[in-house]
Order: C-alpha cells, then sequence, then structure tokens
C-alpha cells in the first residue's frame, strides 16, 4: 500500500521522477500530477474569481482532490511529497518563497491547517481532519531549478543528457542568433533543446507518438538516456530516498 | 435551512457527520453510498411523523413489510437491519438551533383482553382484523427533541396479521415543511393541477412558465382543463401534461413545489433523469434564482457527469453562486463510515477539466 505519495506538476515531470525512483529502488511510492497531460490548454481553467489557471497555480484545487484521497484511494498514505518547478520569482508563483507560499495555502485552503513548510527537504507534520476522521500526515516539498533558483526540469534534464546531439547544437546555434536579433533568448529554448534531444534518441516508431507523448520516449528500447549518476541530481535523489 | 447533520446507526449509516450544506446541494457518488439515504435523514429529521415513515418504506424503498412477520417490519431502518440499536439523527440550522430524532424498535407479544381492539386511547386503529390469538407487534418509537422543547415521542406499530399500520393520534412538530422526489417519480396530472391552482392564487403562475420554456420554448400557456393540468404549444392544441416527456413533468413538479412553499426544503433523488444535457445549465441557473427567491432549501442527488458539469457552469457564472455546494459521498477505506465530501466549486471546476475523480470512483 502506498505510504508516500510525490506530487508532480505533468507527465513528463512524472515520468523523469519514476526514472529516479526505480533507480533508487524506492517502492510503497505512488505519483500524481496536477495535470494529467502536456496539452496545457486543455486542463486550463478559470477559477471563480475569473482568473485563468495553469501549471501549479492549480496545486490548491489538487490539494483539495487529496483531501477526499486520503480515504478512498491512499488509506495508508502517511507523507505528501510535492514537487514543483521553481520557475523564475518574476513569475506569481515563481521562486522560492512564493512556492513554499503557495504549498502553505493550499493546505489552509484544503485542509485548513497552518502548515508552516518553511525550507525544502524538510518533512513538516500535522494533523488533519476529513469528515470526522483525524489523520496523521507528513508534507515536504522540492522545487526543480537551476544552481541560480529559476527554471524546471527541462534545465535539468538538458544538463543531464548522456549522447552528443546535433540537433540541439544546431538550436543552440539558432538562439544564439535570435538573441542578436532580436535581443532576447527563443522563447522556451530549454524546452525545445530537450525536445530536439529526445527526438534525436528516438526511434521511428517511438518518433510517430512523439509529439503528443514526449515523455514516454525518455527511455529508448529499455537505455535511459540521461545519466542518472550526475552529480546535479544529487540532492533531489536524497530528497526522494526521504521516507 | 440546515447547515450540518449528524447520522447514526440508520440505514446504511453507521456514523456521519456532515458539515456545511449550503442553500443548493447537489450531491454525487456511486450506487449504493448512502445518498437516498441522506435525503431519507433529511425528511425524517425535518418531519418526523408516520407519513414520512410510511413513504420511506413503501413509496421510496418498496418495503411494505410481512403482516406474519411485523418483527421485520423496521429493521430496514437501522444500520446492518441491528434493530436494537437506536438510530439518532440530529440537525444543526444555519441560525444555530439544533433539532434531533431518535428511532427505536421495541416487540412484544401479548394476549388479549376480552376487547379485542388496541386499549390504548392515544392509538389509532386504522382497520381491526386482530383474533383472540396472542398479538405479536414490533413498534417503532420516534422520539424528537428540539431546543425549544421538551423531547416527545410517537409509535406506529405494527401487528402480526394486520395489513395496516397503527400510529398514535398526535403528531410531532414538523420543524421544516421537507418535500421529497423520488427518483423516477411522475406526479399524476390532476395533483399537478391542484397544486397549479394554489399558485394561481399566489400569481406565481409565470414563474412555472419561464421555467418550463427553457426545455421546450414553444410552450405558450398553462391550462387546467377538466381538472388535470395542460400545456399549450405555438399552433397545436393544449394537451395533458402526461403526454409530455419526463423532463417537463418533473421540471413543473419541482418549480410549482418550489413556488407553493417558501422557506421548506426540497429532496430530488437523480435530479438528471428525463432532463436533456442541452437544457442542464439552464435549468440549474433557474433552481439557484427559485431558491434564492422563495427561500428554499435544495438537495439534489445525481449520477450524471453532464449534470454535475451543468451544476458547476451554472454555479461559477450565477450571482447565486456562494449559496451552492457540491458533495460527494463514498466510503471511506480507513474508517469504513459513509463520507460526504464537499469540494469547492473552483476544485470541482479543475477536477471536471483534468479528468480526476469527484463521483466516489
Amino acid at each position: 500500500m502506498t505510504q508516500k505519495l510525490i506530487i508532480v506538476e505533468s507527465p513528463n515531470d512524472e515520468a523523469f521522477i519514476r526514472l529516479l525512483l526505480t533507480h533508487l529502488s524506492i517502492t510503497n511510492t505512488e505519483t500524481a500530477t496536477i495535470h494529467p497531460t502536456e496539452i496545457e490548454h486543455l486542463h486550463n481553467f478559470t477559477s471563480s474569481d475569473g482568473k485563468l489557471k495553469r501549471g501549479k497555480d492549480a496545486l490548491p484545487e489538487k490539494i483539495e482532490i487529496l483531501k477526499r484521497e486520503l480515504l478512498i484511494r491512499y488509506p495508508q498514505l502517511r507523507h505528501i511529497a510535492i514537487i514543483l518547478d521553481i520557475d523564475t520569482p518574476k513569475s506569481s508563483n515563481g521562486g522560492k518563497e512564493k512556492s513554499l507560499q503557495l504549498i502553505n495555502t493550499s493546505f489552509l485552503k484544503a485542509f485548513n491547517i497552518s502548515l508552516n513548510l518553511t525550507d525544502t527537504s524538510t518533512k513538516v507534520s500535522t494533523n488533519v481532519t476529513i469528515s470526522s476522521e483525524t489523520i496523521h500526515l507528513e508534507v515536504s516539498c522540492f522545487f526543480v531549478g537551476d544552481e541560480t533558483g529559476e527554471g524546471n526540469l527541462d534545465v535539468v534534464l538538458k544538463k543531464i543528457a548522456k549522447h552528443p546531439c546535433p540537433e540541439c547544437e544546431c538550436l543552440e546555434i539558432m538562439n544564439e542568433c535570435v538573441g542578436q536579433k532580436t535581443g532576447s533568448p527563443m522563447r522556451d529554448f530549454t524546452k525545445q533543446w530537450v525536445n530536439y534531444y529526445l527526438r534525436s534518441q528516438a526511434s521511428k516508431s517511438q518518433l510517430k507518438d512523439a509529439e503528443k507523448r514526449l515523455h514516454e520516449v525518455i527511455t529508448d528500447n529499455g537505455e535511459i538516456l540521461f545519466d542518472l549518476h550526475h552529480p546535479f541530481l544529487h540532492e533531489i535523489k536524497e530528497y526522494l530516498q526521504l521516507e | 435551512m440546515i447547515r450540518n447533520i449528524d447520522i447514526e446507526n440508520f440505514r446504511c449509516f453507521h456514523k456521519t457527520r456532515i458539515e456545511g450544506f449550503s442553500q443548493i446541494n447537489l450531491i454525487g457518488g456511486q450506487n449504493n453510498a448512502g445518498k437516498t439515504a441522506l435525503l431519507e435523514a433529511i425528511l425524517l429529521v425535518n418531519n418526523p411523523n408516520p407519513d414520512s415513515i410510511l413513504f420511506l418504506q413503501q413509496k421510496l424503498r418498496g418495503e411494505y413489510g410481512n403482516p406474519e412477520v411485523p418483527e421485520r417490519t423496521w429493521s430496514s431502518l437501522f444500520f446492518s437491519f441491528d434493530k436494537q440499536q437506536k438510530a439518532n439523527i440530529s440537525a444543526l440550522a444555519h441560525n444555530q438551533t439544533s433539532y434531533g430524532i431518535k428511532l427505536a424498535c421495541q416487540d412484544s407479544i401479548r394476549t388479549p383482553t376480552v376487547t379485542p381492539a388496541i386499549s390504548n386511547q392515544d392509538i389509532v386503529k386504522i382497520e381491526d382484523n386482530s383474533t383472540m390469538k396472542d398479538i405479536i407487534e414490533s413498534s417503532l418509537i420516534i422520539h424528537q427533541s428540539t431546543q425549544k422543547q421538551i423531547g416527545s415521542s410517537i409509535q406506529i406499530r405494527a401487528i402480526k396479521g394486520e395489513e395496516t399500520l397503527f400510529h398514535s393520534a398526535t403528531f410531532l412538530p414538523v420543524i421544516h415543511s421537507t418535500f421529497f422526489i423520488p427518483a423516477g417519480f411522475k406526479q399524476t396530472a390532476d395533483r399537478l393541477a391542484s397544486s397549479y391552482q394554489n399558485l394561481l392564487f399566489k400569481g406565481n403562475e409565470d414563474t412555472v412558465l419561464e421555467a418550463l420554456q427553457l426545455i421546450d420554448e414553444k410552450i405558450e400557456k398553462i391550462d387546467i382543463i377538466e381538472k388535470k393540468l395542460h400545456l399549450k404549444r405555438t399552433g397545436e392544441i393544449p394537451m395533458p401534461v402526461g403526454m409530455f416527456g419526463d423532463a417537463l413533468n418533473k421540471v413543473i413538479d419541482i418549480i410549482i413545489r418550489i413556488a407553493n412553499h417558501p422557506h421548506s426544503i426540497l429532496l430530488i433523488d437523480e435530479v438528471e433523469n428525463g432532463i436533456h444535457y442541452t437544457h442542464q445549465f439552464e435549468l440549474w441557473q433557474r433552481l439557484f434564482q427559485l431558491a434564492k427567491t422563495f427561500d428554499v432549501q435544495i438537495f439534489a442527488v445525481s449520477h450524471s457527469l453532464e449534470m454535475i458539469k451543468a451544476f458547476n457552469a451554472a454555479s461559477l457564472e450565477d450571482e447565486f453562486g456562494q449559496n451552492v455546494s457540491y458533495f460527494e459521498m463514498f466510503r471511506s477505506l480507513r474508517s469504513n463510515e459513509i463520507v460526504a465530501n464537499s469540494l469547492s466549486k473552483d476544485t470541482l471546476s479543475y477536477a471536471i477539466a483534468n479528468n480526476q475523480s469527484f463521483r466516489g470512483e
């Protein structure tokens, strides 16, 4: 029975975390996504205050859904781990402080508790009450990004790509060119880079579905396309081993 | 209006508390999750009288009881059919007043005296087929308590060999007038006509016509002909309401009950029955408005994804959306108790957009 649930933003995030869990031989852990596909616009929704919610903005609603799932789906659950892209501090829920605040606010809204989560990779204990049932829970979080405290999973994947990729090198040259001509880099450059990398490694049959379900070609014929021993993964691997 | 309810040892409920009811409540969940039993509990706690019990036992559950085994008559009202345990239902209203009922069962065997009729003065005998043999009887005792008055009780007796039930001549106070529209129920045209007649006296007849036009815009007039309700579509002759589909009958019934009974509670089982999905959004909007206007609290049950989507969409757009709640009923895997978990309208909206579960699955 699942004792730990890891909540991530998207299926790509989920596929990567599952890869790491297998690599670390971690069992009794399930993963869940805030959004079920990468096609974001399908799952955006407008909240009652008129705001369009996308990506991790929907964490409060996901945590409220978790309230029922603690009773009906995960009866043994005791640890909720939340892994979010840290994004840029300029965005509405970006950066470490705002991401922590988002998690605390989500639990306050769903369970009416002050979680007081103040740092990443550290568990806090709390009791939540759902319809007369009191459940002891531990909650922790980890934010994915680069060394400067910005970015997302794509930044990590780019760093740990195992094979050379001529297409990616061309894309980098293009990015430089775009930067020179427009004064700013290509939009979603890192995301595009990872897409090109995955496509360059995929077999023809995988490529047919690659654009729709890129997360499924992270491994090709059993070979892992990323260096899971890369030092950059040290922190997240330690976090995943937090029981 | 009810805010919270506690249900113990009643039907499929062992011990359940549900908090935070709004003016309009939609309840979803799988089969046998306790949705109809919740409506029954709400009916009984508000109107704990023989009519309600008989309605639940006979019309709703199809249980007439076996006159040869009166001791089984009341079993299904109790959790696990264990009538040794009392059933408790208590409610807290939005104005913070609380009230409740206890149901208890008592079996007895007694030898009749010379006079075979029931001797208690407060017992009305509806039909007397008793014999001089020992009388086996099973009594359901309903005890009501409110903040305002010391508790009082009534009882209903099932007696061996008797086809009918006997009940106390006195009645318990009705806390809120409560009306129950069972799944698949179709009101008769003459009953609809007499209810509609009441609306005419009150000048609320346009309310019904406007609601019907949501389902069929060609309906231009409602009439009572030969004591039966008739609807007239543009260019056609008036037709008895029974000739129209289930949706129109259901909508008429719902709207008339709301408009005729301000400050009441309306319970609707399987609200989606017969109503095409293209009309559901506007129907909810209309119900939101009418519930507010007539101060009626609505509890509706639905299995339908489309009906829940329409409810959510209407609650997000409607100015009365603040008075609306969605509850999902299921059995907790942790405690094995039935739970009714409320989802905020934003979370329901998120769940719909993101293929998350919200109907007890």
